[in-house]
């Protein structure tokens, strides 16, 4: 009885869900599910037969446990791969292939999303390492290089979100880099030692052009001096000097340097990498003429040990492997007359640049440079106090815990920091270096590492003052609440709309809101891809670290010049404007932008520029290092902007051929089609395909174009068709249009563009039974404005909502 | 270091109804053909001389020909001397980088020409007006059959050692009028085929080319050698033309750039277009059709010397654009233009500069070490690097002042303005003398300051042990009236060739003539696989010596007979004059170069430890005194000061500025420690040697700047002279 028993089971999860989710994926299962397995499956996964150990009779719609998910997804691939039915049956009709696909996707996603959001009486949400710097800095007014090697390791994502709590382990690597981070971070903000000595290290060109002898000879001529270091575009590692660093701390790095630009070309830009901490410490286009060198400075939190420093010129350049780019060390560089016949020409005839050039006086560091001894955290700290005794060890590490943990501290809590601190002073500690241990076990604790939400004690289903100030607080500036927030909080008053409002409001207008537009749109679009894979160098040899940093400075500034300005979200899919720095502007082809800032700049149609779905980050990140990829170009714009996620290709693709070398030369999209003549692909990327091949016009860097450049085959390049065709019939001619009929869907937009907002805010999936609300949301922002849009979730009960 | 200044300008003016020979006129010219001579030499007047320009080569006719007898030829910086026939003068030269050299009517390069032999030199003026920058060279057989003439063996007179012969042309069936004789001796060599012959075998009728060369007596002329035979001149020619081939092959077919505009260049290859056209015909290349067929070649870097850096790495792989034939009436261009797209642009690829052009396929490897721009060991020292002084050198920065010696401070290298000449005499007590300059001639007062240094035989010696009526380097500075007498270093020859670890090979003993053709060689290097091996010849050049030539060989004093082919030896010389290059006074041969130097080391050591080491007060800080030790000899230093005197104490005297520390009481001080060396490298003067020491009581006169004489607990303090 197969009928009743899917009816069983159809009624257990109406039962289990409880909710419209629930039902919906049931209806569907009852009308198009069941009949196609009736018609297609089983005869071999029925009563009688168990292919493959598979029943598909009294199989439901019960996505929640892990192993029915499993085995939902493993009946779509195998449907969708056109696996099954096998060959020598009745084969289905393609469309209801896909829309059974369609179905199990969506059913994973919403059961994905639903396990994320299933509420513990107390939830965790750890701290990414971004967040958790963050925290440190505010806390204790260090730097903490959470990216470095010897930091903590990379968060994993979710759909681009690095801060779902769910998806962030703990592993004993995590404790033991915990442990490591307070000891450090600590060490440098207390004065539990002598004060450090401030030095002052100096590179020269007796660092790299001039060593021994001939910097002695040089000397005695009085001409030492005169020595430069000509560093050549693209030099890698060529110039790369050991930093001996004795104290963790911050320094002062002046670099006196020329910088000539290109004739007609680039300028040339000064990074400055430490190749062991894997962190560029410094990078700026530098424009100084031969004879006039200019003095940087920056500074840099660098830890103690020796680290090698890469002076780059970080422009394309010939291969840095070339003897003719690399330097003579005996032969000393004064000007750009006196290179070696064998080097790379830098100059023409006239001793004008062709390439940009960096000649380098020296590099100084300074540090490390303290604003106070003993510092200020520790002045915060150690309060003050006529004898340091176990109570006035209480009173600190009490203090600070409430801070760390962003809330009151329970005296249960701080008896057992007490007790820490009485036993490391039992071991012979001195005061300081036992409320340090005190300290240590704060910095290590779950309560500051985590997002601590709800009560084992007193179950509850909104947040308390404390938990909204932090929520909010991590969800604008990405690190602790301030002492406002936690004032609001100690009173009671935050949840307030009219306190919440104001403090929204407040916070969006504080510098450490870059934060947040900094991060959102990061995980939103998931510009951590950019340069994931990076473009080859001889198909794109304009392609450069500045650029890179360009493109993501222009998605980021867009998001920030919305978010300040209020604009609507419809500015993210069609815009005259834009972002753009001299880099990025001269990639686009667009004139008279100079200098190294994003600044907006109004575009013209034939820039065929605007919105987000047209910037160089969103089409490269969506490419791989040789071509463009249409299809993941499509599948990104179902998940960043449409909020649908396709179903995942099934296995054993074959790859797309190429043409063969007497056969014309054909684009992509052309061997697409041929690709996917199967109908069985055909029913996916029906969907995904016209979204990514309405960017044909963009290589894989962002590049504009109006033919391929095709490698294989004979003849002209082919001509790139961006027309297409949505689901619901509407055409367009290329992406100008499609961002129109996108625009014209815009509150749709501004739903999914909640939901992502909420994701990032409440660090979990959305589910059904938000959906609602994040419409609601939306449609109360007027004109779908972005701060506005922000400040109604944070008003939302959603936001409230444990 | 002032070589040959004086301009030789010398011409033959022909007037019409008789003829005005100029005083110094060439007497082999006169002998021979006046159309060698009438034909080309172009100008009489100073002010119409062609000037060389960059870029561009000189318009054939616009040369001051002159010949003369070669003399001492440097392989690797393509220079060399001769002597100016009739006027015996000297003239020192330099190849430009397009000059041809032509040899047994063939390309040759410096090294295939012999010495002793007389040559045209086709001359141009350098920077200061003086004739030395040679565009072409060629030999008397190659002047001849140039023109397609050979001389017709009439009558052999070997009782008055000559020939009596006719100029004929065989081509066009012709024949002088007159007869003219070629001198010749039984050191004349004659060559039928590949056999060398005697002068009897000459047969009335041979056709005859010979080569020119000064005879036993001085000034007579005579043919070294004579080519019998039209076969024999096609089977030398081709062998000279062979050999240059593979040298070209290996260095490459040397070119400049005429312009670069953006990624392209332009480049006219150097050489003599017959010769060129055959050298490349015989290699494959058609020019033109490379250009069409945009093949490709290895550009690679070279200087004025046509010098090479590393053409395996430096070579660019280059391909051939355009191809212009371009007029070949000028002294070196081939012919051949060549527009070029190299892989990348080199810092060298500049208009002017010169390259060399390989073939793909040709061995790209670097010249031999000493040749090679990567491995230099040759003294001298151009470029940028003495472009960046802050004062002026005997190289550049004509615009700026001399190096001023400041008290205290020791000059640096390149600061000094090198002078040659023979020393006259001395006062050791004052450390004074006076040479006399080579070539002009001038009488030359000079001091040594406290830290001056003299050298001999490789080793530094006190002023009176420099022999005089030597020569000697002297590196001068300006004294207080800006007069160049102020000596930072006085040093021989044989130090100056021992310091770049060279040395003379002797290749030819012309005992008759009192003169020997000798190779400048270097001493051995390691190669890849770490074996000595020793570099090719970089030069050779001639010496004169006499019977009072004192020749030390094998550990005793010898006669010149004691000299034989292949020693290996070093020399001391006279002075030289416009005329006169010198004549060997000593020459040290194989292990008694070393002992020379040896002997005078320990001399040395021996008079220091007796005498104290000279030293200046750096500085006085309270009692502590910073000393810094002089030394001509740097490297030497340590064994003479043979280690710190670690926890001992030291004897100081007080010296004058000439050393000398006569009525000085020796001082005793503890010796404090050793100093970096500072900034003392690469200057003259110093040891690098730094001390501090500090006596219980400071007496007078211990101040900063006093030069003293440092002994060593131990030493012998010799008795302070009148005491």
């Amino acid at each position: 009885m197969p009928r009743l028993s899917i009816a069983c089971v159809f009624l257990l999860s109406v039962a289990l869900f409880g909710g419209g989710n629930a039902g919906l994926a049931a209806g569907e299962f009852e009308q198009r599910v069941v009949p196609f397995f009736q018609e297609h499956c089983i005869r071999c996964h029925g009563e009688k037969k168990q292919k493959g150990d598979l029943r598909l009779d009294t199989i439901g719609p019960d996505f929640r446990s892990p192993k029915a998910a499993m085995q939902w997804a493993d009946i779509m691939e195998r449907m969708s791969a056109a696996e099954m039915p096998p060959e020598d049956e009745k084969q289905p009709d393609a469309n209801a292939v896909a829309r059974i696909a369609d179905w199990i996707t969506s059913q994973l996603h919403e059961a994905e999303a639903a396990r994320q959001a299933t509420a513990q009486r107390v939830s965790f949400h750890k701290l990414t390492r971004e967040e958790y710097a963050n925290t440190i800095r505010d806390l204790l007014g260090v730097t903490y290089d959470a990216t470095d090697p010897t930091g903590l390791p990379e968060d994993p994502d979710w759909q681009g979100f690095e801060r779902v709590g769910s998806v962030l382990t703990l592993s004993p690597s995590h404790v033991e880099k915990y442990l490591a981070a307070a000891e450090t971070v600590l060490n440098e903000a207390l004065a539990l030692g002598a004060e450090p000595k401030r030095e002052l290290i100096r590179w020269t060109s007796e660092m790299g052009r001039v060593r021994g002898d001939v910097g002695k000879e040089l000397a005695a001529k009085g001409i030492l001096e005169k020595t430069r270091i000509d560093i050549v575009p693209n030099n890698g590692a060529l110039d790369a000097y050991d930093l001996h660093v004795k104290t963790t701390g911050e320094y002062i790095v002046r670099v006196k340097l020329s910088g000539l630009r290109a004739q007609g070309g680039r300028a040339a830009r000064l990074r400055i990498y430490a190749t062991d901490l894997n962190r560029t410490l410094f990078e700026q286009d530098v424009e100084a003429p031969e004879d006039a060198p200019v003095v940087l400075e920056f500074r840099a939190h660098l830890p103690v040990g020796t680290h090698l420093m890469r002076i780059v010129n970080a422009v394309p350049g010939p291969n840095p492997e070339e003897r003719a780019s690399r330097p003579l060390n005996s032969k000393p560089f004064f000007n750009m007359k006196s290179r070696q016949p064998w080097q790379i020409k830098l100059t023409d005839e006239d001793f004008k640049p062709i390439w940009p050039t960096i000649l380098l006086d020296w590099v100084e560091w300074d540090g490390p440079v303290q604003q106070s001894w003993p510092p200020p955290a520790h002045q915060r700290i150690f309060f003050g106090s006529n004898i340091n005794d176990a109570a006035y060890a209480r009173e600190i590490l009490s203090r600070f815990a409430t801070r760390a943990y962003r809330r009151p501290v329970k005296p249960v809590e701080a008896d057992r920091l007490q007790k820490l601190f009485e036993n490391a002073q039992k071991l012979g500690d001195n005061f300081e270096s036992a409320v340090k241990t005190g300290l240590l076990a704060v910095l290590c604790s779950n309560n500051f590492l985590y997002l601590v939400e709800g009560s084992a004690d007193a179950p509850a289903a909104r947040l308390n003052d404390w938990e909204l100030a932090s929520r909010l607080s991590y969800f604008l500036w990405s690190t602790m609440p301030d002492e406002q927030l936690q004032e609001l909080a100690g009173q009671g008053t935050l949840h307030q709309p009219a306190v919440l409002l104001s403090e929204v409001r407040r916070m969006l207008h504080d510098p450490k809101a870059g934060a947040f537009s900094g991060s959102f749109p990061r995980q939103w679009l998931q510009l951590r891809r950019v340069g994931m894979f990076e473009p080859d160098k001889k198909l794109y040899p304009d392609y450069d670290g500045y650029l890179e940093k360009s493109m993501l400075g222009e998605t980021t500034s867009f998001f920030r010049e919305v978010l300040d300005r209020n604009l609507g979200v419809r500015e993210f899919l069609e815009s005259d404007w834009t972002m753009l720095n001299e880099r990025l502007a001269g990639h686009y082809g667009i004139e008279g932008v100079s200098g190294e800032t994003m600044r907006r700049v109004t575009l013209k149609p034939e820039d065929h520029r605007g919105g987000l779905l047209s910037q160089a980050s969103v089409l490269s990140l969506t490419s791989d290092g040789t071509r463009h990829r249409p299809v993941h170009r499509g599948k990104w714009v179902l998940e960043s902007i449409v909020g649908k996620a396709p179903p995942p290709p099934p296995a054993n693709v074959p790859a797309i051929k190429t043409s063969a070398p007497n056969q014309p030369k054909a684009s992509l999209r052309s061997k697409l089609e041929a690709h996917r003549d199967d109908a069985n692909c055909a029913a996916c990327h029906r969907k995904i395909d016209p979204l990514g091949l309405a960017f044909e016009n963009y290589d894989a860097i962002g590049h504009w174009r109006i033919e391929e450049v095709v490698r294989d085959g004979a003849g002209e390049n082919p001509l790139l068709d961006a027309s297409g065709e949505l689901p619901d019939g509407r055409r367009f001619a290329n992406a100008a249009e499609l961002k129109k009929l996108m625009a014209a869907d815009i509150n749709k937009f501004a739903v999914v563009l909640s939901e992502k907002l909420a994701t990032y805010a409440l660090r979990r999936g959305m589910t059904f039974a938000d959906r609602a609300e994040l419409k609601q949301i939306a449609e109360q922002t007027k004109e779908f404005r972005l701060a506005s849009l922000v400040e109604a979730l944070v008003l939302s009960e959603l936001f409230e909502r444990r | 270091m002032n070589l040959a200044c004086f301009a030789v300008r010398w011409s033959v003016t022909l007037l019409i109804g008789g003829f005005i020979w100029p005083a110094c006129i060439d007497a082999d010219v006169l002998a021979s053909d006046a159309a060698d001579l009438f034909t080309t030499t172009s100008g009489s007047e100073p002010h119409s001389w062609y000037q060389l320009k960059p870029g561009e080569f000189p318009p054939i006719g616009t040369e001051n020909r002159v010949a003369g007898e070669l003399l001492e030829v440097d392989f690797i910086h393509r220079t060399g001397q001769f002597r100016v026939n009739g006027t015996g003068d000297l003239l020192d030269f330099t190849l430009t980088p397009f000059a041809v050299i032509s040899y047994l009517n063939a390309e040759a390069d410096l090294r295939d020409l012999p010495l002793g032999n007389r040559y045209f030199f086709f001359l141009y003026q350098d920077q200061k007006g003086a004739f030395t920058r040679v565009a072409a060279i060629r030999d008397k057989y190659s002047m001849l059959a140039g023109e397609g003439v050979s001389y017709r063996l009439d009558v052999i007179k070997t009782d008055a050692d000559r020939l009596v012969v006719t100029r004929q042309k065989l081509s066009a069936n012709t024949a002088d009028a007159d007869q003219i004789e070629l001198p010749v001796s039984d050191k004349t060599r004659v060559w039928k085929g590949e056999r060398q012959v005697k002068l009897h075998d000459l047969v009335v009728g041979d056709a005859l080319l010979i080569n020119y060369g000064t005879g036993p007596r001085d000034d007579a002329r005579f043919c070294t050698d004579i080519w019998v035979g039209t076969e024999t001149h096609r089977l030398v020619t081709e062998q000279q033309r062979k050999k240059h081939h593979a040298f070209l092959k290996f260095r490459g077919i040397p070119a400049w750039i005429d312009y670069v505009k953006g990624k392209k260049m332009a480049v006219t290859l150097f050489g003599d277009p017959a010769g060129m056209r055959a050298f490349l015909s015989e290699e494959a290349i058609d020019p033109a059709k490379w250009a069409v067929e945009g093949r490709r070649v290895r550009t690679v870097v070279a200087n004025e010397e046509l010098r090479t850096y590393n053409p395996p790495v430096d070579g660019q792989g280059s391909k051939v654009l355009e191809f212009e034939s371009v007029p070949v009436a000028n002294f070196g261009c081939a012919g051949i233009c060549w527009v070029l797209e190299p892989n990348l642009l080199l810092e060298g690829f500049r208009k002017g500069r010169v390259v060399r052009i390989f073939k793909e396929g040709w061995p790209l490897q670097d010249m031999p070490f000493g040749e090679s721009l990567y491995s230099e060991v040759f003294g001298v020292r151009t470029g940028y690097e003495a472009n960046q002084y802050p004062f002026r050198t005997d190289f550049a920065n004509e615009a700026l002042p001399w190096y001023q010696l400041k008290p205290g401070e020791f000059p640096p290298e390149m600061s000094e303005h090198r002078i040659g000449g023979e020393l006259l005499k001395i006062d050791a007590s004052h450390r004074s003398g006076q040479f006399r300059a080579d070539y002009t001639g001038e009488l030359i007062n000079f001091t040594l300051p406290p830290f001056g240094s003299v050298m001999y035989l490789n080793a530094e010696v006190n002023l009176q042990d420099a022999p005089l009526g030597m020569r000697y380097l002297f590196f001068l500075h300006p004294d207080a009236k800006g007069a160049f007498t102020v000596a930072s270093v006085i040093m021989d020859a044989f130090t100056e060739l021992a310091g770049s670890q060279l040395t003379y090979r002797i290749e030819e003993i012309k005992a008759e003539q009192g003169k020997l053709i000798a190779a400048r060689q270097m001493a051995p290097v390691k190669d890849e696989k770490e074996q000595l091996v020793r570099p090719p010849d970089y030069g050779r050049l001639e010496l004169a010596f006499d019977d009072t030539t004192r020749i030390q060989k094998n550990g005793s004093l010898e006669k010149p007979g004691a000299l034989l082919i292949g020693d290996e030896l070093l020399v001391n010389s006279t002075g030289r004059t416009s005329k006169d290059r010198g004549r060997c006074l000593e020459v040290w041969v194989g292990d008694d170069m070393k002992q020379a130097t040896e002997t005078q080391r320990a001399k040395m050591t021996t008079f220091l430890r007796e005498h104290g080491l000279p030293a200046w007060i750096e500085s006085v800080e309270g009692k502590k005194l910073t000393i810094h030790f002089f030394s001509g000899d740097r490297k030497e230093f340590a064994s003479v000061l043979d280690g710190d005197p670690n926890g001992k104490s030291v004897f100081v005297m007080l010296a004058d500025d000439a050393l000398s520390a006569e009525g000085a009481n020796p001082v005793k001080m503890a010796y404090g420690g050793h100093l970096p060396e500072g900034n003392s490298g690469g200057t003259y003067g110093s040891s690098g040697v730094r001390w501090i020491i500090e006596p219980e009581v400071l007496p007078e006169g211990f101040s900063k700047g006093r030069v003293i004489r440092v002994f060593k607990e131990g030493w012998p303090i010799r008795e302070p002279a009148g005491k």
